[in-house]
């Protein structure tokens, strides 16, 4: 089960809830900031075909569960939930801290319309977290893994005009990924379905931009930022 | 234009945000560990409290035979030592050479007039299953208690040598030997001289889990990686200690269903 501590600690982060806060406002001002006599149709085909793009994603929710309890998925990798199943196992090193370097993201994008595209984007995460000796209390190895998202995506851009764009998404991939315990002396190969939600997300230029959006999904939950080229 | 660089500027913040906090937002908090105490808490369950609950059975059953002819009493007797007050069938549990106690187990008079004692809690989850227990007397309320794997077992094995002598308000451990080993480890729990383990009888206090005072001395031993560990496990009304050379740590009380595995550490000294 997830911990109440576990969610506390993921919401103590404050991006979900700084994102959510920024969600009303930011909907409400792009509906009413347009120009309606100005904008074009947005059945009308797509200015650019193609886009490539690179972001940064806040809190893979997946990859921090699975990597830290190893191998459920509703267990949480705090050590309050750790339990030594065997004797022996009591003498393993306990963990400290555990890093992420948040999903690192490329993606192409396939704009059919104004209003629609269809994006495939290649996700990283890496992990590690330190390991130590249960009786001296020296570091005596590190926890790694490694994840590898594919995730098509249907991107709706419900706000089109010029250097602005504001769109919501959906997509469905998979999670390929390897972790490695030295204080089991094992490797965990992992695969899960990416399942990822997009309510609002925002891009700002023309052939270059930059974009933030927030998600929710497996993949990610939090915000993810980056930059992008049309072609 | 002017609210749209205001809103991108709180977005661009926002982003910056959950990309810093997903640095180290999974970081735990640091805990004193102390494999010792987890160690300690599972052989007492598994061993040391079977010690005690055989010690108060044969207590129990030694009073028994010397008024089993009088059955009010002996009902009366068994109702009071283990503090039932619900409505036992006890013609079907209190036999002469054989007493069944909700919640323990049963007894057995051997015709040599020693007791074989056969608990419900042993635990399955151990491996150490099939445990029976063995208890003669020389002398009212003194017992001494063995349990060795049986003959046709190769793993776990198991050896159990304790005296316990129980009091008008306590047992205590005079002296106990107890050893496991599986494939994998080994632990024995040895009695501390001078600091023999007591706990409260069951009519004193009702069922008390963990001993009150007293130390045990561990050794546990994992023979294909070469390590070994030693300390003592020390007892008091509320808490445990687990020593090594000066350095002691305060610990929470032995729990009888959960294992504590995090946060158990009360106070630490040196």
């Amino acid at each position: 089960m997830l911990s109440s501590r576990a969610i506390r600690k993921i919401f103590s982060a404050k991006l979900v809830w700084a994102m959510l806060a920024l969600l009303p406002g930011w909907m409400s001002w792009s509906m009413l900031a347009g120009e309606p006599g100005k904008a074009r149709d947005m059945r009308e085909p797509a200015e650019f075909d193609y886009e490539v793009r690179l972001g940064w994603a806040g809190i893979p929710l997946m990859d921090a569960v699975m990597f830290y309890d190893g191998y459920s998925p509703f267990a949480v990798y705090d050590v309050s939930w750790y339990q030594p199943t065997s004797m022996e196992s009591i003498y393993r090193g306990y963990r400290g801290p555990g890093y992420m370097t948040g999903i690192i993201s490329a993606e192409v994008d396939f704009n059919f319309k104004r209003w629609f595209a269809l994006t495939l984007g290649l996700g990283f995460n890496g992990m590690y977290q330190d390991v130590y000796d249960t009786m001296t209390g020296r570091k005596a190895g590190c926890n790694r893994g490694v994840s590898v998202s594919v995730l098509p995506e249907a991107r709706f851009n419900w706000l089109n005009r010029g250097m602005v764009r504001m769109y919501s998404s959906v997509g469905l991939g998979i999670v390929l990924g390897v972790q490695r315990n030295v204080d089991y002396g094992n490797s965990n190969f992992v695969l899960y379905p990416a399942v990822q939600f997009t309510p609002a997300g925002i891009s700002v230029g023309r052939r270059v931009y930059g974009f933030a959006e927030c998600g929710v999904g497996t993949q990610f939950t939090g915000g993810m930022a980056g930059v992008g080229v049309r072609f | 234009m002017f609210r749209m660089k205001r809103v991108l500027k709180y977005l661009a913040m926002a982003s910056l945000a959950c990309g810093l906090c997903s640095c180290e937002v999974y970081s735990d908090e640091d805990y004193i560990q102390e494999p010792g105490y987890i160690v300690a808490q599972r052989v007492y369950r598994v061993f040391v409290n079977e010690i005690f609950q055989a010690a108060e059975l044969a207590d129990f059953f030694q009073q028994y035979q010397l008024l089993r002819g009088d059955r009010d009493a002996a009902v009366r007797l068994a109702e009071e030592y283990f503090r039932i007050n619900y409505a036992e069938n006890w013609d079907e549990r209190l036999f002469y050479e054989m007493a069944e106690i909700p919640g323990y187990g049963y007894v057995y008079l051997n015709e040599d007039g020693t007791f074989n004692v056969s608990l419900y809690g042993t635990s399955y989850s151990s491996g150490f299953t099939g445990r029976e227990y063995k208890v003669s007397s020389d002398a009212a309320g003194h017992f001494a208690i063995t349990s060795e794997t049986p003959e046709d077992q190769s793993s776990p094995e198991w050896s159990i040598q304790a005296e316990a002598a129980c009091g008008q308000e306590t047992v205590v451990l005079e002296n106990s030997n107890i050893s496991c080993r599986t494939e994998e480890y080994s632990v024995s729990a040895v009695s501390v001289e001078g600091a023999p383990v007591q706990k409260q009888k069951v009519p004193v206090s009702g069922f008390v889990y963990q001993a009150s005072a007293g130390s045990l001395h561990f050794v546990y031993e994992e023979p294909e990686d070469e390590f070994r560990d030693e300390f003592d496990l020390g007892f008091a009304s509320g808490y445990v200690t687990v020593s090594r050379g000066a350095s002691v740590l305060k610990c929470e009380p032995l729990d009888e269903v959960n294992d504590k595995t995090v946060d158990y550490v009360i106070e630490q000294s040196n």
